[in-house]
């Protein structure tokens, strides 16, 4: 059915134009003072500064490095003692012996340094993630229902 | 008329109070209308009422002319902000489907006009408020169905088979009454 002939439809029931009417001139009207209301709201936000949101998305960034170093840190500082390597009569067993513990205590260091690094990216990425999924949720709902 | 009101949103971009008055002047009471028609509690009408002026002076450098009017515009803001305003109060919005159907004919009842536009009028109270809003922009604003679709962010001929099927349902309220 083509949009003129719906018009021509809608606009023969005139019981449903008359009924709409009546409704509408029933309704009551709007206060007195609204409007002086409205302007005093007007004049009040004009003098209020303008909002904080764009400090917002700097704070969410400074949040999650914090976050970052604090977690990298922390590991660090909870690292296993350093074990003192034992006296072995021999010199050249000592050494090589020393050699090897301290190449498995490197070993290990960083391979410790590099996981709590992995988990503060993977934190760092999920904080960014969500922080992007919420601004995006945002900027849809304000297209949305953008005037 | 259309330079007038080219000067008026120039003001309004300008932030000028009287521009402003006059804003609220001149499409008061048609944004207060739509309003109401969506949201019966008249001290949160007024709240959104309120709402609907000071978010059209926000986004008014938005505003594009060749797509819209400044009253069809503000109406806009008004339903948009009325129905955010039902959503958030968590109260059933119902939707219709977009099926081309349409009556031809008037109920064939035996009872008089005056009963029949009486019990319309009953029926209407029985709409969902959006439902309203929009066989209202038709009947008693006469607008036509690319307004109404700017405003309820549709397109006409989606409209136009809303405004069949509020009618037909309309109807189908009334048959049912006693």
């Amino acid at each position: 059915m083509k949009e003129n002939d719906i018009i021509r439809i809608l606009n023969s029931d005139t019981h449903l134009n008359e009924a709409i009417g009546r409704r509408e001139q029933n309704q009551p009207s709007m206060s007195a003072d609204l409007n002086d209301r409205l302007m005093q709201r007007i004049n009040h936000q004009a003098e209020r500064p303008k909002s904080h949101r764009i400090w917002l998305y700097p704070a969410i960034g400074a949040v999650a490095a914090c976050i970052v170093l604090l977690l990298t840190f922390h590991k660090q500082h909870t690292e296993l003692p350093i074990q003192q390597p034992r006296c072995i009569s021999r010199p050249n067993e000592m050494l090589v012996w020393q050699y090897e513990e301290e190449q498995t205590r490197l070993g290990a260091y960083f391979a410790h340094q590099q996981e709590i690094q992995e988990k503060g990216k993977r934190l760092a990425a999920y904080i960014q993630q969500q922080t992007d999924i919420d601004i995006e949720n945002k900027i849809k709902w304000k297209q949305k229902t953008s005037y | 008329m259309k330079q007038e009101t080219d000067i008026l949103i120039e003001e309004l971009r300008r932030q000028n109070p009287a521009a402003c008055q006059q804003l609220i002047a001149n499409y008061g009471p048609a944004v207060y209308q739509m309003v109401r028609r969506i949201v019966s509690v008249p001290e949160d009408a007024e709240e959104i009422y309120q709402d609907v002026f000071i978010k059209a002076l926000q986004a008014i450098d938005r505003f594009d002319r060749r797509r819209a009017t400044l009253g069809t515009w503000l109406s806009r803001i008004a339903y948009i902000e009325s129905l955010n305003f039902m959503r958030n109060r968590k109260l059933a919005i119902v939707y219709m489907e977009d099926q081309d159907i349409c009556l031809d004919e008037m109920p064939d009842d035996d009872t008089s006009d005056g009963q029949t536009i009486q019990k319309l009028e009953q029926a209407l109270e029985m709409l969902p408020p959006n439902e309203l809003a929009i066989v209202t922009m038709f009947y008693y604003d006469k607008k036509s169905l690319a307004d109404i679709a700017y405003i309820t962010g549709s397109i006409p001929s989606t409209v136009g088979s809303q405004l069949c099927r509020i009618r037909q349902k309309l109807y189908r309220i009334i048959k049912n009454m006693p």
